[in-house]
């Protein structure tokens, strides 16, 4: 065997080896972990760096030995457990040792802590993610919620309720916040979501961030989360403003399920038809690859979730999606995500298509939020990882 | 003791059986740790089963109080039965529960009929002295691509070992209800199954009835039928001598209704035909003895509880049962919700069963689904004696 075949064969071990550490993590969300919260003490950041969406999970997030990163909660009757040996925090499965694993070293970015002169932290108005982007939430409550029409997975508005979260960020503010992580090197991509605005007043209030972000600069890249607006004739406005992404969240793809879970997406917005008919409308205006929309994985049958990708993907439009987690306060409050292999079956899936229809990794984490979910396995099957451990995917830098 | 004392006593036993059924709910949730050998003696022992042919390993089996449960095999949970003098006991870790009582089948269902095949094969007979016949162990929908999305109706078919007939003639029943009611179990009489290829239900349930009545004049029981296109046809069910009569929606929200029931969606009419429908077999066979059947799980609390709501006040006795993913169905890799969820369904229904007027009987006369909130129901009424809620009986027909 030569040298070159030598190590495409060991490049296809490795990604099997990282495609069957991916479906490890799967694996601890169903299950869970048993650990001593003491002997972790001393491994772990703060609680910050595993809490970015404010969701308390109550439980740990670490890194498998060839890079994937995972999170689990505590669970007392688990296969799977953390004992530290030696010092070494070291995964067990029953009593079989996995790997020694690590946890987060990312403390929070400094730029986080700096202070706006309005007061406020930069972390009050946006996250800083570990690939080089921003992540703002513009309001921290959904108008759906006067309406009772709340989509029924959603917490935004049971969220609302922590009180240090000022609930609509003022355009000013989020330009200041982006301004400081900008000059970190740490705003190469810019998302912008957030609940219903009262009056559906989006596209003023997107306008105006992006009008306040190039009072600094020429031009920025990032994504607008919007509901489908009413009159799809306003979509050029988005990149005319500077977006070069666009996500209509779907959340699920069967049409009948649509109207059940997102009952103020359904009626406020013309429904299903129309949602997707503004996400192909959107395909005309930032090209293929450069629309996104999200789907809520574990809420609809595996057939349905794959059949909307599929047909997404051949539309140009990049259905990424997460794994359905039941929050306290949502109707759906005690449910059970599906188990792990239902999950992998989709992830496993999806990512075949989407490189069937040639999207790249960039597209696959420039739309919402639940990007690394299938945009890790995608990285992998294309082979985007060096030596033995998948890296942690980074924006290229705009600066 | 005083009165007030006595019914101190009673509202506390009624807490104490309370609490074990909501156990129930959590063995189904996480399982219960065994030695597979040690079931299998006892099995082996007892006679006990698994009822509808899901071959499990552990059978069902009544708590010490007497509540029915039954739950898988996890390594990984609080809950274990050990063998202590040969009798399985519970433990939540290492905190005794009590003593457990395996469910058993009854002999009747070793008998043969003239066909050869056993009472078994044809019918189960329930812990209340009541048969429960699958008059198919497929569904036409299949071909259609229309099953339900939880329905393991036809992927259970493929079992030749549990379900060795899968289409049974009205004559094969008729035999093994006779076996049945000549050993006093044949008390009350179900019948379900899946859509008959071009919706024969009517002719087949009639065949069946009259099989019946060429040795016995009356029978109590419930045909388990799709809404049928045209409503006019329901008073021949109860001509042929069914006196109860169920419709499964089994969910109560139309949007997903069509979701999880393309096919009773397309093929009857839709959610509004299938509400027409038991609404118009009240007028025929009276409130209280129209049933159907919502599975819990499947969609959120409110919805299923408005839909228990809104039938109880037409006369119809919702029943429901807790999901279950099946192998093969487009639902597998679904986990059913936790306990706590499950519960606050049982807890809330049973009282709008109650704020109803419904009757023990009438929890028991429906769909297969009504035992699992009959026992709470009778809990809340107090129909229990001592610590102890005894297996119901229908009342017996000879």
């Amino acid at each position: 065997m030569s040298e070159i075949e030598t190590q495409i064969k060991r490049k296809e071990e490795v990604k099997q080896l990282l495609l069957d550490e991916a479906k490890l993590a799967l694996d601890f969300n169903e299950k869970g972990i048993f650990y001593n919260a003491e002997d972790l003490k001393r491994f772990r950041a703060t609680d910050a760096d595993l809490n970015g969406f404010r969701r308390n999970a109550g439980g740990v997030g670490f890194s498998l030995p060839y890079g994937i990163t995972t999170n689990a909660k505590f669970n007392r009757w688990t296969p799977y457990s953390i004992v530290v040996e030696n010092d070494k925090p070291i995964l067990y499965n029953d009593k079989e040792p996995i790997a020694e694993i690590s946890f987060p070293t990312n403390t929070p970015n400094p730029v986080s802590e700096q202070l706006l002169s309005s007061g406020q932290k930069v972390k009050n108005i946006l996250n800083i993610s570990q690939f080089g982007g921003v992540h703002v939430s513009y309001s921290d409550e959904c108008s759906l919620k006067d309406l009772g029409e709340d989509c029924l997975f959603c917490s935004y508005n049971v969220r609302e309720r922590d009180p240090e979260r000022p609930l609509i960020k003022n355009p000013g503010q989020v330009a200041e916040a982006y301004h400081l992580a900008r000059q970190a090197g740490v705003a190469n991509h810019f998302r912008i979501t957030g609940g219903f605005v009262p009056e559906r007043r989006e596209l003023e209030y997107y306008i105006d961030v992006a009008e306040a972000i190039r009072e600094k600069y020429n031009s920025f890249y990032g994504v607008a989360i919007i509901g489908a607006p009413e009159d799809v004739s306003i979509l050029p406005k988005y990149k005319e403003a500077g977006f070069s992404n666009i996500s209509h969240n779907l959340e699920v793809w069967d049409k009948n399920l649509f109207g059940l879970v997102c009952p103020g997406k359904s009626k406020r917005n013309g429904g299903w038809e129309h949602w997707l008919g503004s996400l192909e409308a959107a395909v005309d205006v930032f090209g293929k690859g450069n629309v996104h929309t999200n789907l809520v994985g574990g809420l609809e049958p595996k057939d349905s979730i794959l059949e909307g990708i599929e047909y997404l993907a051949s539309k140009g439009i990049v259905a990424h999606f997460s794994v359905f987690r039941p929050e306290k306060g949502t109707p759906f409050e005690g449910y059970r995500s599906p188990e792990a292999s239902f999950h992998w079956e989709i992830v496993d899936k999806a990512t075949d298509i989407f490189l069937r229809y040639g999207f790249n990794s960039l597209q696959m984490y420039s739309g919402p939020a639940s990007a690394d979910h299938a945009g890790r396995i995608f990285r992998i099957k294309n082979g985007e990882f060096e030596g033995e451990k998948l890296g942690v995917y980074k924006y290229p830098s705009i600066d | 003791m005083s009165l007030i004392n006595e019914s101190k006593t009673k509202e506390e036993i009624k807490q104490l059986l309370l609490d074990e059924a909501r156990l129930s709910l959590e063995l189904s949730e996480k399982g219960i740790f065994y030695n597979a050998e040690d079931i299998k003696r006892i099995r082996a022992k007892t006679g006990a089963s698994a009822p509808f042919g899901r071959r499990d390993g552990l059978p069902g089996f009544h708590l010490p109080h007497g509540n029915n449960a039954s739950g898988k095999f996890n390594k990984y949970t609080p809950y274990s039965i050990v063998l202590e003098d040969d009798r399985p006991i519970l433990y939540d870790e290492k905190t005794l529960i009590g003593e457990l009582e395996f469910q058993t089948g009854h002999l009747a269902s070793e008998q043969l009929l003239s066909t050869g095949e056993k009472v078994r094969d044809i019918l189960n007979i329930s812990a209340q002295g009541g048969l429960h016949v699958m008059y198919s162990n497929e569904c036409a929908l299949k071909d259609r691509g229309e099953d339900c999305l939880f329905c393991a109706f036809n992927e259970r078919a493929k079992d030749g070992e549990t379900n060795k007939v899968l289409l049974k003639s009205p004559r094969q029943v008729a035999e093994a209800y006779d076996i049945a009611r000549q050993a006093g179990v044949a008390n009350h009489f179900r019948i379900t199954g899946g859509f008959v290829p071009e919706r024969r239900e009517l002719e087949y349930y009639i065949d069946v009835a009259e099989a019946i009545r060429e040795k016995y004049d009356t029978f109590n029981g419930v045909a388990v039928i799709g809404a049928p296109a045209d409503l006019s046809v329901l008073p021949k069910y109860k001509e042929a001598g069914f006196n109860s009569i169920s419709t499964n929606i089994e969910v109560w929200d139309k949007n997903l209704f069509a979701v999880m029931c393309p096919g009773k969606e397309k093929r009857n009419g839709g959610w509004r035909h299938w509400i027409d429908s038991l609404e118009a077999s009240v007028e025929i066979f009276g409130k209280g003895n129209v049933h159907s059947t919502i599975v819990g799980g499947l969609e959120i609390k409110e919805s299923t509880l408005e839909g228990i709501e809104f039938f109880a006040s037409k006369g119809i006795v919702c029943h429901f049962s807790a999901f279950r993913s099946e192998k093969g169905t487009a639902l597998e890799g679904f986990r059913s919700p936790d306990a706590n969820f499950h519960w606050e369904l049982l807890d809330k229904a049973t009282d709008i069963y109650h704020r109803y007027g419904f009757t023990t009987y009438q929890m028991y006369s429906g769909p297969a689904s009504g035992g699992h909130s009959a026992g709470v129901f009778r809990i809340k009424a107090g129909d229990f004696e001592g610590d102890k809620l005894a297996t119901w009986k229908f009342p017996s027909l000879d």
